[in-house]
């Protein structure tokens, strides 16, 4: 039986590491730096136009996403057999399953808070600049934004890093470092970019890419199920809780798949 | 190391100063520019050659936008194409009645078909995309039909002023890269003349699309009917279409050489627009009591007629004004 308790003293020590490093107050400034004076910029003295800052804003914080997710997750066991400090831990009563999984806490975890809080720059930032309506102050105008559809967008956003980091941690066993990292980050960028249309591309395509993208579209996870970047820029209001409800069942089929093929390599594993 | 000598200073102070007296002289001799009429805006420069892909990719965004977020890339070819024209030229048959300002009883009522036909044909293009998407509705896998339910599906357009104002970004970054985008200043200024309530600022991009685009007798058209329609300014709108017809014709005689060198394949000039150009130029100078002018003008135009209805429409005009 695994033990809550041992996950998450594990899982502390990763939330911690992240803390410590600097790349979400880096991630955080840049963005800022970007979408500040993009908000100045004067277009023909019309004002109160937001949704190109919606589009920049939400664009940086899944760039972000990624990049944090898959960095912090793809250092977290590598990184403990490079520096040999894996050994000293498992010589404690602690079983290999329960370091893999107290690892990903730890980055998902991780992931999540800064997440978080680049939406609550992003909520604040928006509400701010967005023209109140005549009976509504500043104030409203920004509590506003945080509705229904931002709330599930959020979950949405914070499933998928949950879904990444998973994949990130199970490439990170089989894979080196920069391998992963690579292959990480252009299954993510691709599946958001191009998931919705890969039976159509394997339509056209010939064999045998045809397959592959078949087999693609069919195994690989379907990170674009998670923007709603559209549907919070446009307005385009909640999503249905039947459909969202699948969507998740399906991230924690998926991460619960990761986890399992993830213990079981570090089980195998020679250190 | 050997010091330098005091002459070897003196001369190096003096090139100094001739070269620092010679360079405001020469930064603005005409031999050093480019040849170009305006100063290029930095984007456009930091961009190169790839701004024209990037301007009319950043005009399809103005597009998205206007469709709240969900592009029609697969009405790219054929409907994208006429809703645009939709804005600005008018088509088939709706096109009859806003080819000339006397076409209603008022020439600004003239305006209102504009807008109404425009957004009519735009209607019908997206109501034929949206049978199809309702054919390929049922179907597909476990993954398609959660994308299908994910994703926002719909014809929206923005409405009123706090929502169209959201294309304006798209526009201006388009012109920024692309100075050479007339389609971006034509629906710029028509959204900020039209739909915004800008006519100021819908003629300074005008302008400025004129500044970058000097032989465009599309922009003339539009900025001609802007100041005919909005402002009321029959002299400068007279002078504007003046100047498209000029253009006009340096783009038929250049067309004509062309054709006879036995270049078949060189785009002719359209002649809808020129007729048009015509028509409201007639019209200003039947209403400001220059009757030959006018005849002049309805001559003109009668050969470009695109149909034989306001061919046997402007004839008659023709043989009023010359009853007279």
């Amino acid at each position: 039986m695994l033990s809550i308790r041992k996950i998450w003293a594990v899982a502390r020590v990763s939330l911690l590491e992240l803390l410590r490093r600097r790349d979400v107050y880096v991630a955080l400034i840049l963005a800022v730096v970007l979408v500040v004076p993009l908000s100045t910029v004067n277009f023909f003295g019309v004002e109160g136009i937001v949704r190109h800052l919606r589009e920049v804003s939400l664009l940086l914080i899944w760039l972000f996403s990624v990049v944090i997710a898959i960095t912090t997750a793809a250092r977290q066991i590598p990184g403990e057999l490079q520096r040999r400090t894996i050994l000293p831990l498992l010589a404690r009563p602690i079983r290999r399953s329960e370091v893999v999984l107290g690892k990903y806490v730890g980055s998902a975890l991780a992931a999540s808070a800064a997440l978080l809080l680049f939406y609550l720059c992003y909520v604040l930032l928006t509400g701010l600049l967005s023209e109140p309506q005549a009976e509504t102050t500043r104030m409203q105008a920004t509590l506003m934004h945080m509705d229904m559809t931002m709330g599930q967008a959020i979950l949405m956003h914070l499933a998928f890093v949950w879904l990444l980091t998973a994949m990130t941690m199970a490439g990170s066993l089989i894979l080196t470092v920069s391998a992963n990292l690579t292959c990480c980050a252009l299954v993510a960028v691709g599946m958001l970019l191009f998931g919705e249309q890969l039976p159509k591309i394997a339509d056209q395509a010939v064999f045998p890419a045809s397959w592959i993208v078949r087999l693609a579209h069919y195994v690989l996870p379907h990170f674009e199920f998670y923007d709603s970047r559209v549907r919070l820029i446009h307005e385009w209001g909640a999503y249905d809780w039947g459909v969202l409800a699948i969507v998740l069942l399906y991230t924690l089929l998926y991460i619960a798949f990761l986890m399992i093929f993830s213990t079981l390599v570090f089980n195998r594993k020679r250190l | 190391m050997k010091k330098p000598s005091a002459l070897s200073i003196l001369g190096g102070l003096l090139l100094l100063l001739a070269a620092c007296a010679l360079a405001p002289r020469l930064s603005g001799h005409p031999g050093l520019r480019p040849p170009q009429a305006e100063q290029p805006e930095l984007l456009s420069v930091l961009f190169g050659e790839s701004r024209v892909a990037i301007g009319e990719r950043l005009y399809y965004l103005a597009d998205v936008y206007y469709h709240a977020g969900i592009g029609y890339a697969n009405h790219r070819n054929d409907h994208h194409h006429d809703h645009h024209d939709g804005h600005h030229h008018h088509h088939d048959d709706d096109r009859e009645a806003a080819l000339f300002p006397f076409a209603g009883e008022d020439a600004a009522e003239s305006a209102a078909p504009l807008v109404d036909h425009c957004d009519h044909d735009h209607h019908d293009g997206h109501a034929q995309h949206h049978e199809d998407s309702r054919r390929r509705e049922h179907g597909g896998d476990w993954w398609i039909r959660i994308n299908r339910r994910l994703k926002p599906r719909g014809h929206r357009h923005l409405h009123g002023r706090r929502e169209e104002r959201e294309i304006l970004p798209w526009l201006w970054a388009a012109v920024k890269v692309d100075p050479k985008h007339i389609d971006a200043y034509l629906d710029g200024a028509y959204f900020l003349a039209e739909r915004l309530g800008r006519p100021d600022e819908g003629l300074r991009m005008l302008d400025e699309g004129l500044r970058h685009n000097p032989g465009s007798v599309r922009i003339y058209f539009a900025r001609g009917t802007m100041l005919f329609h909005r402002f009321d300014d029959r002299e400068g709108a007279f002078s504007t279409f003046a100047q498209g017809r000029e253009a006009w014709l340096e783009q038929w005689e250049d067309w004509r050489q062309t054709m006879a060198c036995g270049q078949t394949e060189a785009e002719q000039p359209d002649t809808l627009i020129y007729y048009r150009l015509l028509g409201y130029m007639g019209h200003i100078a039947e209403r400001q009591e220059r009757p030959e002018q006018a005849l002049a003008l309805y001559g003109e135009a009668l050969p470009f007629s695109p149909s034989p209805r306001l061919r046997d429409q402007l004839l008659a005009r023709i043989e009023g004004l010359e009853a007279r």
